[in-house]
C-alpha cells in the first residue's frame, strides 16, 4: 500500500498546483472565452476534449447567431421597401421574388439555431425596427435608392457569408459540410439579388456613393455586434 | 512514509495521469468502483449509506482526478454530510489520496469555509445530464399505464401524476414544462436535508457567477427538453421566468415540512407542498404570458384602427 499510493499523491500535488487557474464561468460572452485561458486547467481536470468542442460550439453558435439575424433584417428591409413602393407594379414583383427567399434563408436559419440550441440575438427587435426604417427611408427616396440599399446590404451579406465559408473549411470539420452548402446556396442568392439591383439602376440613386458607404459601415457594424450580443 | 517507491515509476505514472494520455475512456477513470456513469450518482444519492467498497482503490491504474473525487463524494458522503469540505475530506482518504488534494478545490477552500460549491456544482451537472433519462423513463412508464400509481414497482415521479390521460405527446409546451421541472425539482429533493447549506454556499458573492450559469443552463435544458425551439425575444422570456419559478421553489424546499417530519407525510407524496408551490409558480406564468399576449393583440388593433382613420381621413396610404 505504501509503494502503490505515492504515485496518485505525487500526481495530486502537481495538480493541486495548477488548478488554480480556474474558468470563469461564461454566461452572455462565448466569444470573450479564448480556448488558451481553459488548457492549462482542462489537462488535470481532463476534459480537453468537451474543452474543444465547447469553443466548437462557441464559433458555430456565434456563425448562427449572426447569420439568423441578418435574414431578420433582409426580410425587415424587403419588407418596408414593399410597403413604401408595394404599388409600383415593376417593381413590387421584384422585390416579392427577394423577400420569398430571404424568407426561405430565415426560415432555415430559426431551424439550424433550434437544432444547434444557440441563443437568437438579444438585439432582434433593434435589427427589426432598423431594417425597415432603412427598407422605407430609402424606397421613399426612389426606387433607385432602395436599389442602391439592396446592393449595399447584399454586398456586405454576400463578403460576410464568403468569410464564413473560408473560415468553415479552413478548419476542415467534416461535420460542417451540410452547413457549407447552405451557406454557399444563400451566399448566391444573396449575390444575385444584389445583381438585380445593380440592373435596376441602383447607381443611378442620388448621392450614391455616401448612401452605399453608410449603409455598408452600419451593417459590418450590425454583423460585429450581432456576433456577441 | 512514502519513500521506497522508484521514483520513475511514479513519475512516469503521474505524467500519464495529467497529460491527457489516458487509457480509458474519460469518463470512467481508474478503477474506483465509485460512479461511471452520472446516473448513478443520483441513484445513489437516495440510499444514506456509503459503500464501503470504493474505499478499496486499485492503485495500479493512474486516473484520479478532479471528476472522480467528486463523484465519489457526491455519491457516498453527501447524503451524511451535505456538500461541504469533510465529504470532499471522505471521499479522499476513501481514494487514497492525501488530504493536500484538496488544493485541487480551490473554492471549496475560500476564507476557511466548510461549504463546498464545487461540490454543488457537480450535483447541478449531474443532475442536468440526468434530467432528459429520467424524462424519458417517465414516458415509457405513463404510456406502458396511464393509471397505475407505481410504474415497475416503484412510485412514479410526482411529474408523472400530473400528467393530463392525454400523455405527452398530447400535452401542451407549458404542460410539458411543468412536468420536466417537477422531475429536475425531484432530483434537489434527494438533497433536500443539505439544501439550504447549498443555497448559503452558492449565494456567496464569488460563487453566485457560477449559480448564475448553472441555473441558466438548467432552465435551457428544460425548455429543450419541454420542445421549445423559439428564436425570438421569448427564448430569453422564458428561461428567465423558468429559472425564478425553479430557484424560488428550490428555496421553498428548504422549509418543506418533509424535512422535519418525513413519518407525516409519507402518506403523501413526499415534498408536495414544494411541488404545489412549484406548480403555482408556472400557473402564475401562464396568466403573465396570457395577460401579455391579450395587451399586443389590444395594442395591434390600436393601431390598425388609427392606420384606417388616417386612410380614411387622408385617402394617403393602402400600403401593405
Amino acid at each position: 500500500m505504501i509503494s502503490s499510493s505515492i504515485a496518485p499523491r505525487r500526481a495530486v500535488h502537481r495538480a493541486a498546483a495548477n488548478a488554480t487557474c480556474t474558468s470563469r464561468p461564461r454566461l452572455l460572452a462565448p466569444v470573450c472565452v479564448s480556448p488558451a485561458s481553459t488548457s492549462r486547467f482542462s489537462s488535470v481536470a481532463g476534459v480537453t476534449e468537451s474543452d474543444e468542442a465547447r469553443s466548437r460550439k462557441d464559433a458555430i453558435d456565434a456563425l448562427l447567431r449572426v447569420d439568423h439575424a441578418g435574414e431578420i433584417g433582409a426580410n425587415v428591409i424587403y419588407k418596408g421597401q414593399i410597403a413604401v413602393l408595394g404599388r409600383d407594379k415593376a417593381v413590387r414583383p421584384m422585390l416579392q421574388h427577394m423577400l420569398d427567399q430571404e424568407v426561405v434563408h430565415l426560415a432555415e436559419f430559426d431551424s439550424l439555431l433550434a437544432e444547434h440550441r444557440t441563443r437568437p440575438s438579444l438585439l432582434r427587435p433593434l435589427w427589426e425596427a432598423t431594417g425597415f426604417t432603412l427598407g422605407a427611408v430609402t424606397a421613399a427616396m426612389g426606387k433607385e435608392a432602395a436599389m442602391a440599399c439592396t446592393e449595399a446590404v447584399e454586398t456586405v451579406i454576400g463578403e460576410h457569408y464568403n468569410d464564413q465559408i473560408r473560415d468553415l473549411l479552413e478548419r476542415g470539420d467534416p461535420k460542417d459540410a451540410q452547413l457549407i452548402a447552405t451557406l454557399k446556396r444563400f451566399r448566391d442568392e444573396e449575390l444575385e439579388h444584389k445583381d438585380i439591383a445593380v440592373e435596376n439602376d441602383s447607381q443611378q440613386a442620388p448621392f450614391y456613393t455616401a448612401l452605399s458607404t453608410v449603409i455598408q459601415q452600419g451593417c459590418r457594424a450590425a454583423i460585429w455586434v450581432a456576433k456577441r450580443v | 512514509m512514502l519513500t521506497k517507491t522508484n521514483p520513475a515509476v511514479a513519475c512516469s505514472r503521474s505524467i500519464r495521469q495529467f497529460t491527457g494520455l489516458r487509457p480509458q475512456s474519460p469518463r470512467v477513470r481508474g478503477s474506483l468502483s465509485a460512479p461511471s456513469a452520472r446516473s448513478s450518482v443520483l441513484r445513489c444519492l437516495s440510499s444514506t449509506r456509503p459503500s464501503p467498497s470504493a474505499a478499496a482503490a486499485d492503485p495500479s491504474t493512474p486516473a484520479t482526478t478532479v471528476h472522480s473525487i467528486l463523484d465519489h463524494a457526491l455519491s457516498h458522503h453527501v447524503p451524511r454530510l451535505g456538500f461541504t469540505r469533510s465529504a470532499l475530506v471522505s471521499s479522499l482518504s476513501d481514494l487514497d489520496l492525501s488530504s493536500s488534494a484538496l488544493g485541487m478545490f480551490p473554492r471549496t477552500n475560500y476564507a476557511g469555509r466548510e461549504g463546498s460549491p464545487e461540490l454543488v456544482e457537480e450535483f447541478w451537472k449531474a443532475c442536468k445530464q440526468d434530467l432528459a433519462g429520467e424524462v424519458e423513463a417517465d414516458k415509457k412508464g405513463f404510456a406502458s399505464n396511464p393509471k397505475v400509481q407505481t410504474v415497475n414497482g416503484r412510485v412514479p415521479s410526482y411529474s408523472v401524476r400530473q400528467w393530463p390521460s392525454t400523455g405527452w405527446d398530447a400535452m401542451s409546451l407549458g404542460e410539458r414544462v411543468r412536468a420536466v421541472t417537477l422531475v429536475r425539482l425531484g432530483m434537489t429533493t434527494k438533497v433536500g436535508q443539505h439544501w439550504a447549506d447549498a443555497i448559503a454556499t452558492m449565494a456567496l458573492p464569488h460563487n453566485l457567477p457560477y449559480a448564475v450559469q448553472h441555473l441558466a443552463e438548467t432552465a435551457d435544458e428544460i425548455w429543450w427538453l419541454a420542445g421549445c425551439r423559439s428564436t425570438d425575444l421569448s427564448w430569453y422570456l422564458r428561461r428567465a421566468s423558468l429559472s425564478l419559478a425553479l430557484s424560488s421553489s428550490e428555496i421553498h424546499l428548504t422549509q418543506d415540512p418533509s424535512l422535519v417530519a418525513p413519518s407525516e407525510t409519507l402518506s403523501s407524496v413526499p415534498f408536495s407542498t414544494t411541488f404545489d408551490f412549484l406548480c403555482g409558480r408556472l400557473d402564475e406564468l401562464e396568466w403573465l404570458k396570457d395577460l401579455g399576449e391579450e395587451a399586443g393583440k389590444r395594442i395591434e388593433f390600436g393601431v390598425r384602427s388609427a392606420r384606417g382613420v388616417v386612410e380614411a381621413q387622408t385617402g394617403w396610404g393602402r400600403w401593405v
